[in-house]
């Protein structure tokens, strides 16, 4: 929504499903750069067909290649409903940092509304430039604090990576292979799960919305989520 | 834009079957490599082995661009884009000048227009 594919999950979700679950978050370090290879194939063409035909939305370019209003209206709406469950996802993260980091001062579901209201304000206001600028401004910040955890948790901790891997295979080696922590996530759901986001990325609403050339649309409207 | 060509398809596969359908040859812990288990260890290694394979195959693409394609020259109405707005799009990363792509900040130029999806869906439509 406001800044796109390192979200609430790249904290919470990933660093929660790796204490939970261990190795099978591998799946998400194995689709991180296996998304960028199909995208390479397939996203340029939608741009070049986005920019030839001036598409805005994913619906749009459905009613362009199939001709179909019928279809269009149907993707815009499975659209919008597989939306619900990724914004509760955010909108659930983000009242919990905010639960958590004012040290219980502030309830979960004023701040999920308050927040919902100044993102969506934002969004409406500032435009494809605002919401540019605050991945930036957010990734290089995502960034840093990944690092320093990532550094300085081990170090102080176990004394480095190396020996917190160490100790981690000497106390739960089969942690750090695939099944972990569960009985089910073996090596066929790696393998479909893997496959299946990397080449559902490319054409998931919100990765399509950012790759659609919106500046060459004359009217330049800004689609807001 | 043309189909992808046969080795730059093949370049992407490689990544797919390295980390992807090869789990349990790889998914161990011991080597331990660099203080890693070698599955983390490996999923790293290639996290810096795939812009290599994708960089071969966007080689190959730009290779395989036909030198005597039909050849026409394609003024850009640069009034009808706002100037500036391609710059968002190389921000975010997500701008691509592939051989052929027209972009309004481009001065006229000899467009092959078998590439430059002038003339239709590229391989979308086949």
């Amino acid at each position: 929504m406001a800044g796109e594919i390192y979200t609430t999950f790249t904290f919470l979700g990933a660093s929660g499903w790796a204490y939970s679950r261990a190795a099978p978050i591998l799946y998400n370090l194995g689709q991180a750069f296996l998304i960028y290879v199909t995208s390479f194939y397939i996203l340029p063409l939608i741009w070049e067909v986005g920019l030839k035909h001036k598409l805005q939305t994913q619906a749009d370019f459905f009613q362009v290649r199939f001709g179909s209003t019928f279809l269009a209206a149907f993707v815009a709406l499975v659209g919008v409903v597989s939306l619900i469950p990724y914004m509760q996802l955010q909108l659930t993260g983000l009242g919990l940092i905010v639960e958590v980091a004012s040290l219980g001062g502030i309830n979960r579901a004023p701040a999920m509304i308050v927040a919902f209201a100044l993102v969506a304000a934002f969004v409406f206001v500032s435009g494809v430039r605002g919401v540019a600028w605050v991945s930036i401004v957010k990734d290089l910040q995502l960034l840093s604090a990944a690092l320093v955890i990532g550094v300085a948790v081990p170090h102080i901790y176990f004394g480095g990576i190396g020996p917190m891997f160490t100790a981690l295979a000497h106390a739960k080696p089969t942690h750090l292979v695939v099944p972990g922590a569960t009985k089910n996530l073996g090596h066929t759901w790696y393998v479909s799960t893997v496959l299946l986001t990397s080449l559902t990325f490319t054409c998931g609403r919100i990765t399509l919305q950012l790759v659609l050339p919106r500046g060459a649309a004359r009217s330049c409207g800004v689609t807001p989520f | 834009m043309q189909r992808p060509s046969l080795g730059a398809i093949l370049l992407g596969l490689v990544p797919f079957v390295a980390t992807c359908f090869s789990v349990p040859l790889w998914d161990r812990v011991y080597p331990m490599i660099l203080g890693l288990p070698f599955n983390f260890f490996w999923l790293i290694s290639w996290l810096l082995l795939t812009p290599l394979c994708m960089r071969g195959a966007c080689q190959l693409e730009e290779r395989a661009q036909p030198k005597s394609g039909v050849k026409k020259v394609v003024q850009i109405d640069a009034s009808r884009y706002r100037v500036g707005n391609y710059h968002r799009h190389r921000g975010l990363g997500i701008a691509y000048r592939l051989p052929g792509a027209i972009s309004p900040h481009d001065r006229p130029r000899a467009v092959d227009s078998r590439r430059s999806g002038a003339s239709g869906w590229g391989w979308f439509g086949c």
